[in-house]
């Protein structure tokens, strides 16, 4: 899950912050995604993992790093 | 060559500068017409209103939240009037505190308090600049994050925010609630707030209705408490243009519409040339992102595709301070290109700001200047012989409709 993540992600202009990049880092600190490529995210994981992600839910903590995205799939996968 | 006069230095000289521009471009000054002030009878009549809360409320000590020089209000007038109403109410000048609201902003100087507040109010109440670590927990969550807010405002019997209204670019307009979150919140909660903005969850140019950030951190202000709320729809020279008062929320929906309909205009794009100014909210780089309203509140039709598009700021106090988004703060990264801009030549002409200095908040494939003949030699080759050209003097406060 989190090799596809990443896939999706990269970005070769910030080919540096993804070779360092931890799995509990900010994306959003990093530059690795803003507000635009947050919402194409969005789509993508309700695309490819089934789920549906609520308004409520669009918070940092659930896709500002690698592991919190990881987690939030997992728990709306029950 | 023909002149434009634009205002210059808010809070720092506020002059008028010329500049040169040459006979054959083709040029549309938008104005914002500042003739009108608040009337004394108006005035007099939102004060009675706050004199029957307080007299109704019987406080025994109050706090006055006001917002920083980045904020274009000059409070000098009001505010002691607004302070007589609550010693007319036996509330006692010792137990009357002004906390500034700066968010992450850099704490304000004596000589930057009698600029905002005046000599008479700074020589006689206790003025507090806004510190995120001194802060308490209001009872709330925000997802995971706690709410905390200024502690000498929760201790406080009676709570008055003062704000200025301009457009902004994920409260709808400044102000409200907004004084209060991020306002005089801790770090934790201040980040939140930008993060969840930033990230494209919520908030919106020019809009207060339906504006999810607002209607969010308003539920943090109802639970923290907040008496009565001064909205000033405000001049471009600072001077207070109408005054609303009263609840947190009616006061500031009812001043946002009428900051709306002085803040639009209409303006026949698409140009080849937007010339945008910062002012009045000149005084930092970090600040000049404003003079990109007239552009955000009209992305299509303002300036063509290829087009450029020139922002200017006095930046009387240089780079600036921001604790989340200035060089060290936790969302600080370096400046890459903005997307909005990826569709035309951008130039800045700022002054009081070195090469290193711009490159903090700006990415460095930008122009910058702090010549007007050189910004004029790099531009005139991407503008066609007689260019339409659309200039803001007050871009961080002129919505394009």
């Amino acid at each position: 899950m989190k090799e596809k993540i990443l896939e999706f992600l990269y970005d070769e202009s910030l080919k540096d912050e993804f070779e360092d990049l931890d799995h509990d880092d900010s994306l959003l600190e990093l530059g690795i995604i803003d507000s635009v490529k947050m919402m194409e995210m969005i789509s993508f994981l309700e695309e490819n993992f089934g789920i549906e992600v609520d308004d409520e839910e669009l918070m940092p903590e659930n896709f500002d790093s690698l592991n919190a995205i990881v987690a939030f799939i997992e728990s709306k996968k029950g | 060559m023909k002149n434009i006069r634009l205002p210059w230095g808010a809070w720092y000289g506020d002059e008028e500068r010329s500049f040169e521009l040459p006979e054959s471009w083709d040029v549309s000054l938008f104005e914002l017409d500042a003739r009108h002030r608040v009337g004394e009878q108006r005035i007099a009549e939102v004060l009675e209103t706050l004199s029957r809360d307080i007299r109704a409320k019987k406080p025994s000590s109050a706090i006055i939240v006001v917002d920083d020089l980045t904020r274009p209000v000059q409070l000098e007038e009001l505010l002691p009037k607004i302070v007589s109403r609550l010693t007319a109410a036996a509330v006692a000048e010792k137990d009357i505190r002004v906390l500034i609201g700066l968010g992450s902003h850099a704490p304000l100087s004596d000589g930057d308090l009698r600029k905002k507040l005046g000599s008479h109010i700074v020589d006689r109440l206790q003025c507090i600049n806004h510190n995120p670590r001194e802060t308490k927990a209001i009872g709330m969550e925000w997802g995971k994050t706690e709410i905390r807010l200024n502690r000498h405002y929760l201790a406080a019997d009676y709570k008055i925010v003062i704000s200025g209204l301009t457009p902004h670019s994920f409260a709808g307009f400044s102000g409200g609630a907004k004084m209060l979150v991020p306002g005089i919140a801790d770090m934790e909660t201040l980040s939140k707030t930008h993060k969840s903005v930033l990230m494209g969850f919520m908030g919106q140019l020019g809009t207060v209705e339906q504006n999810k950030f607002r209607d969010t951190i308003e539920g943090f202000v109802e639970r923290a408490g907040l008496d009565f709320f001064f909205g000033l729809v405000i001049n471009p020279d600072r001077s207070i243009r109408e005054l609303y008062g009263g609840h947190y929320v009616e006061a500031h929906r009812a001043a946002s519409a009428e900051a709306a309909r002085f803040c639009t205009l209409e303006a026949d794009g698409p140009y080849d040339l937007v010339i945008s100014s910062a002012y009045p909210k000149d005084t930092e780089l970090l600040q000049a992102e404003n003079a990109m309203i007239p552009l955000k509140s009209k992305k299509e039709g303002l300036l063509r595709e290829g087009g450029t598009l020139v922002l200017m700021s006095a930046c009387s106090q240089g780079v600036g301070h921001h604790g989340l988004f200035g060089e060290g703060g936790k969302l600080y990264r370096k400046p890459r290109p903005l997307r909005l801009l990826k569709p035309y030549n951008v130039a800045f002409y700022v002054e009081n700001v070195d090469t290193s200095g711009f490159a903090t908040v700006f990415n460095e494939e930008y122009f910058f200047t702090d010549q007007w003949s050189s910004l004029l030699r790099h531009i005139t080759p991407q503008l066609p012989p007689s260019p339409r050209v659309a200039v803001f003097p007050y871009g961080s406060m002129q919505l394009v409709g």
